[in-house]
């Protein structure tokens, strides 16, 4: 297992996942630094991480990255016809999948850390540039603990788009789904908050704009540990066509 | 010295590198492959000819295990290819289609990513990497690699550690008539050097002619003709004697047997079971029945002429 982990990561050196990977906590690092250079005043660390930074992580952001990531991911494969040859050789199918849905997932861990480094650094660099700091008190522990939320409720969201893009050959469906998935989401945000538990594209919105953000939190997580199975389950039955 | 004691060692006699009972695989009402019943002898190059969209790959697919049979059995190496998935794709390397290659990666990492999925040493990267002469050009990006070379690539990761059976579908699809040379050198070498079995398509006949030891030709997804190279072309060969007088010359053909006699103008010619001794004797009769043979020709079967004739028949009798 971890062999083939070292295998599918190997595979990313030189493709557009790993820009990908960076692109978005690189946004957090801008979107934090304008907040505090933008204003008309100079905003606590709990309005530009909590009210600012972090909604447009959990709406935006992290979602439509893992849609993206998860169908670069897929299209290594798909474009080449490479599973053909992957599945040729002496593996299991499972392992193959089970492989790739959890590097799409591990990617949240990894973009949370950068993010969370990222956006902290942004707001100090913009609040160098604007010669004041954020006021307030340490946002360390309440923006990690909002990162961690919504990292796991985003879960969900990586096994569901990994899924998809592994299954289907285009591209255009996993990412159209995404994005839908994304724009009911705000929709959601703006007019009916309290559905954003029925739609898992909404699940990370959940954690910052509900009360209780664990249960968002708990909510992807638990989707996503009943879903990688089934999807392990569904992709690995069909047959290789290309 | 242990590797070729291996193979020698490991062929017991009768068991079949490659053998299907009544394949059938449909795509909706589509037959594409039908009662397919396949016997590649161990140690052979079976050449798997017939022309596009015959069900080549669609077999080559199941035999791999990729695509699930509608009915029908597959056994490698005398083990059954459903219940033993795994230990039967170790044995085996293939290139399915258009070569399947990461084109962001070097040529080089796109060998070792299959190297390491199949547990090898690293060495043998660049071991097969040498072999189809790749080595030069390894680290850099395959998006920038010709066809051949990416043909070349394909095969490069299908010999990794050392597969006893290698299954080719098109090796030489896109090659320029040198790479096509090199292909054909590599698969007729191989077999002596390793003991490797060699199952490799082609929708042309001459790609593969010179190297085959045997064949199978397919057609709307049956198998239309199969066996040794060898015995499927000395089968029977048509001959053609010059004679004064070809009505006198058929009546003592046909006396001696032979059923198969059409008279011409100023040739009789004849289908006989080749061989050098029955031809002089028919030419012995003649001569002694006080004819003038003036000329004899033996034209010889092709592979060419098989592989055209049987599908034209195929054709003619092919169900609209
Ligand atoms: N995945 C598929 N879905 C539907 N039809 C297919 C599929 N793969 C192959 N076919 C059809 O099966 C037939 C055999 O195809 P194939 O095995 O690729 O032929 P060959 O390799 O001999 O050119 C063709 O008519 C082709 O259109
Ligand atoms: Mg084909």
């Amino acid at each position: 297992m971890i062999g083939m982990l070292i295998t599918e990561l190997l595979k990313l050196k030189g493709s557009l996942a790993i820009l990908m990977l960076l692109a978005s906590p690189f946004l957090l690092f801008v979107l934090a630094a304008l907040g505090v250079l933008a204003g008309d005043t100079i905003p606590t660390w709990g309005d530009l991480l909590g009210s600012f930074v972090s909604p447009l992580w959990a709406l935006m952001l992290l979602p439509m990255t893992l849609t993206v990531l998860a169908a670069l991911l897929a299209q290594i494969e798909h474009g080449s016809g490479a599973f053909t040859h992957v599945f040729a050789l002496p593996i299991h199918r499972w392992a193959v999948f089970s492989t790739k849905i959890a590097i799409v997932v591990g990617s949240i861990l990894v973009m949370s850390i950068l993010g969370f480094g990222l956006a902290l650094a942004g707001g100090l660099v913009g609040g160098l540039l604007r010669g004041v700091e954020p006021l307030g008190k340490s946002p360390l522990e309440p923006f990690s603990a909002v990162m961690t939320n919504i990292g796991l409720a985003a879960a969900f969201i990586a096994v569901l788009q990994a899924w998809l893009a592994l299954r289907f050959r285009s591209f255009a469906l996993s990412i159209g789904i995404g994005v839908a998935g994304t724009l009911v989401a705000l929709a959601m945000a703006m007019t009916r908050p309290s559905f954003t538990a029925f739609w898992p594209w909404a699940f990370p919105l959940g954690v910052v704009t509900s009360a209780r953000p664990d249960y968002f939190a708990l909510l992807g997580l638990a989707c996503a540990v009943a879903a990688f199975p089934l999807a392990v389950y569904d992709l690995s039955r069909r047959d290789v066509v290309a | 010295m242990a590797k070729s004691g291996n193979w020698i060692g490991a062929k017991v006699l009768g068991t079949l590198a490659i053998e299907t009972q009544g394949l059938v695989k449909r795509f909706g009402r589509q037959v594409a492959v039908n009662r397919l019943d396949l016997k590649v002898p161990q140690q052979s190059v079976f050449g798997f000819l017939g022309p596009n969209g015959a069900g080549k790959s669609t077999t080559m697919r199941m035999l791999l295990g990729l695509t699930t049979p509608d009915e029908g059995r597959i056994s490698i190496f005398g083990r059954d290819l459903k219940s033993n998935r795994i230990a039967t794709l170790s044995e085996i390397g293939a290139t399915i289609e258009a070569p399947a290659l990461y084109d962001h990666a070097s040529g080089w990492l796109n060998v070792d990513l299959t190297r390491r999925l199949r547990g090898l040493k690293r060495a043998e990267t660049d071991r097969v990497l040498e072999v189809v002469g790749l080595t030069p050009v390894g680290a850099k990006r395959v998006s920038g690699y010709s066809m051949g070379m990416r043909q070349r690539l394909a095969l490069a990761r299908a010999l990794l550690g050392e597969p006893k059976l290698l299954i080719l579908d098109e090796p030489t699809n896109g090659l320029d008539p040198e790479g096509i040379e090199d292909m054909r050198a590599l698969l007729s070498d191989l077999p002596h050097q390793t003991g490797v079995t060699v199952f490799v398509s082609s929708h042309l006949l001459s790609e593969v002619e010179h190297v085959a030891t045997s064949v199978g030709l397919i057609y709307e997804g049956r198998l239309i003709l199969q066996g040794e190279v060898r015995s499927l072309l000395s089968a029977q060969t048509r001959i053609v004697f010059q004679v004064n007088n070809p009505e006198q010359a058929k009546h003592i053909v046909l006396a001696r047997g032979v059923a198969d006699v059409i008279a011409n103008a100023d040739t009789i010619d004849m289908l006989v079971e080749q061989d050098r001794s029955g031809i002089a004797a028919i030419n012995r009769a003649l001569v002694e029945g006080g004819l003038e043979v003036s000329a004899v020709s033996v034209q010889l079967n092709t592979l060419e002429k098989l592989y055209r004739d049987t599908l034209s028949s195929c054709s003619q009798w092919a169900p609209l």
